[in-house]
């Protein structure tokens, strides 16, 4: 490159200003700018660019929350993760453990009822022949239950720990449904309603479906911000501390109560 | 890898980061979350955790934007976080500050935008080049325009 008929490159300016330019391209640089006015004077405005983009943004940061590796963990665990549900692994290792053992039981106790259906007037027939009867009319393994009781599909409650948020939206309500909000200790944000399912995320407890009168939610009073809603009717929210009511509510002992009616409006 | 020194050695840059592209204090919170959530279900080596996590963190930003549900927007707050008690001026103009920055950065394609909050957070060109899928080449002459537009967009009257 002919240091002095040649301008540097944009993309070149930019790669020297961030140091990403060493060796001889750096070095062929550095000896065109001392030489060629034009291109400093392009290297200034991007410099005074690139110093304006670094001022300006912090003046939109804001502090970071104080989430910790802890709740991270949690989320992930109420979520089933593989690593942040150790406990919830154990414990289905032994329920698949249980099930194996009682299906071998199963298959021991068919084999000798098999057997003894071979051997007229064996004792061991009429006593297999009792056990198959008490079997059938009552089956004593989990396995038989699982199989004969239909899903629990009826949740009662849901916790998590929140940080700097807390929000809770209940959706598709049943008619005549209380919300009841209490003040709590701690950083653990708890629902407890009859729903047909509950979906969690960071900060936030959707209670899909209450088939219960009443949601209670466990409100932390340390959290700053927070929103509880039902459908697209806001009841609380609370910014920096401070807590607006969006619905008219009674004060009960220790929170406060909204009755709602059929499509969320107030009697 | 020891989760939680990673956590506590990448978790505010990301958050930064994150907060600066969406603009969303409180989004970036969750986004953020995520993301080192994500990292709790992989194996990654620890000489690229931090290019691997801010690349999910803007993974996320772009689709957790596309899909967000109605509901969620109920849910979205504005662009503050606490604030030392500030006179009515102060306060104004500092909102205004924020507006023009927002403005600025908003003027930028997405990619360029993602590129410069990359580079503030020392990127190196060839790990800005691999998160946005351009040439390592390319970086320089899209960043020197990127900050061309950003500062066009923050002096402008307009807006």
């Amino acid at each position: 490159m002919d240091d002095r008929r040649e301008h540097v490159s944009e993309g070149r300016l930019m790669a020297h200003l961030d140091g990403e330019l060493a060796g001889e391209p750096g070095a062929r640089v550095v000896a065109h700018l001392r030489r060629c006015d034009g291109c400093r004077e392009r290297l200034r405005e991007l410099r005074r660019a690139s110093e304006l983009v670094g001022r300006s943004l912090e003046a939109i940061d804001v502090p970071p929350p104080e989430t910790g590796p802890g709740e991270i963990r949690e989320a992930a665990a109420s979520r089933g993760s593989r690593a942040g549900g150790a406990s919830a692994a154990r414990s289905d290792r032994w329920t698949t453990a249980r099930r194996s053992l009682l299906k071998a039981a199963v298959l021991v106790v068919a084999v000798g009822t098999a057997a003894a259906a071979v051997v007229p007037g064996s004792p061991l027939r009429e006593w297999v022949a009792g056990a198959v009867g008490s079997w059938s009319s009552g089956p004593p393994s989990d396995t038989a239950a699982t199989a004969a009781a239909p899903p629990d599909t009826t949740r009662e409650s849901v916790s998590i720990v929140v940080d700097r948020r807390a929000v809770v939206q209940i959706v598709e309500p049943a008619p005549d449904l209380t919300v009841r909000i209490r003040s709590a200790e701690g950083s653990r944000l708890a629902v407890t309603a009859r729903a047909e399912r509950f979906e969690t995320g960071p900060g936030s407890v959707e209670v899909v479906s209450p088939t219960g009168a009443e949601v209670v939610i466990d409100l932390p009073r340390g959290v700053p911000s927070a929103r509880i809603s039902v459908e697209d009717r806001l009841l609380l929210e609370r910014e920096r501390g401070r807590q607006t009511l969006h619905a008219p509510a009674d004060t009960t002992d220790g929170g406060l109560r909204f009755r709602l009616r059929t499509s969320g409006q107030q009697p | 890898m020891d989760f939680e020194a990673v956590f506590d050695r990448h978790h505010p840059a990301v958050f930064r980061y994150l907060q600066r592209l969406t603009g969303d204090p409180d989004r970036a919170d969750e986004l953020a979350q995520e993301t080192f959530v994500r990292l709790l279900d992989h194996r990654v080596d620890p000489e690229k955790v931090r290019s691997w996590l801010f690349t999910v963190a803007t993974n996320l930003a772009r689709d957790r934007g596309r899909t967000r549900s109605r509901r969620r927007e109920l849910l979205e707050g504005e662009e503050t976080g606490p604030e030392p008690v500030a006179t009515p001026h102060e306060a104004l103009e500092r909102s205004e500050a924020r507006r023009r920055v927002r403005r600025a950065l908003d003027a930028l394609k997405p990619r360029d935008r993602r590129m410069l909050l990359m580079r503030e957070e020392g990127f190196s060109y060839a790990e800005i080049a691999a998160a946005v899928d351009v040439a390592d080449t390319s970086v320089g002459a899209l960043l020197a325009r990127a900050l061309d537009r950003f500062e066009e967009a923050y002096r402008s009257r307009d807006g």
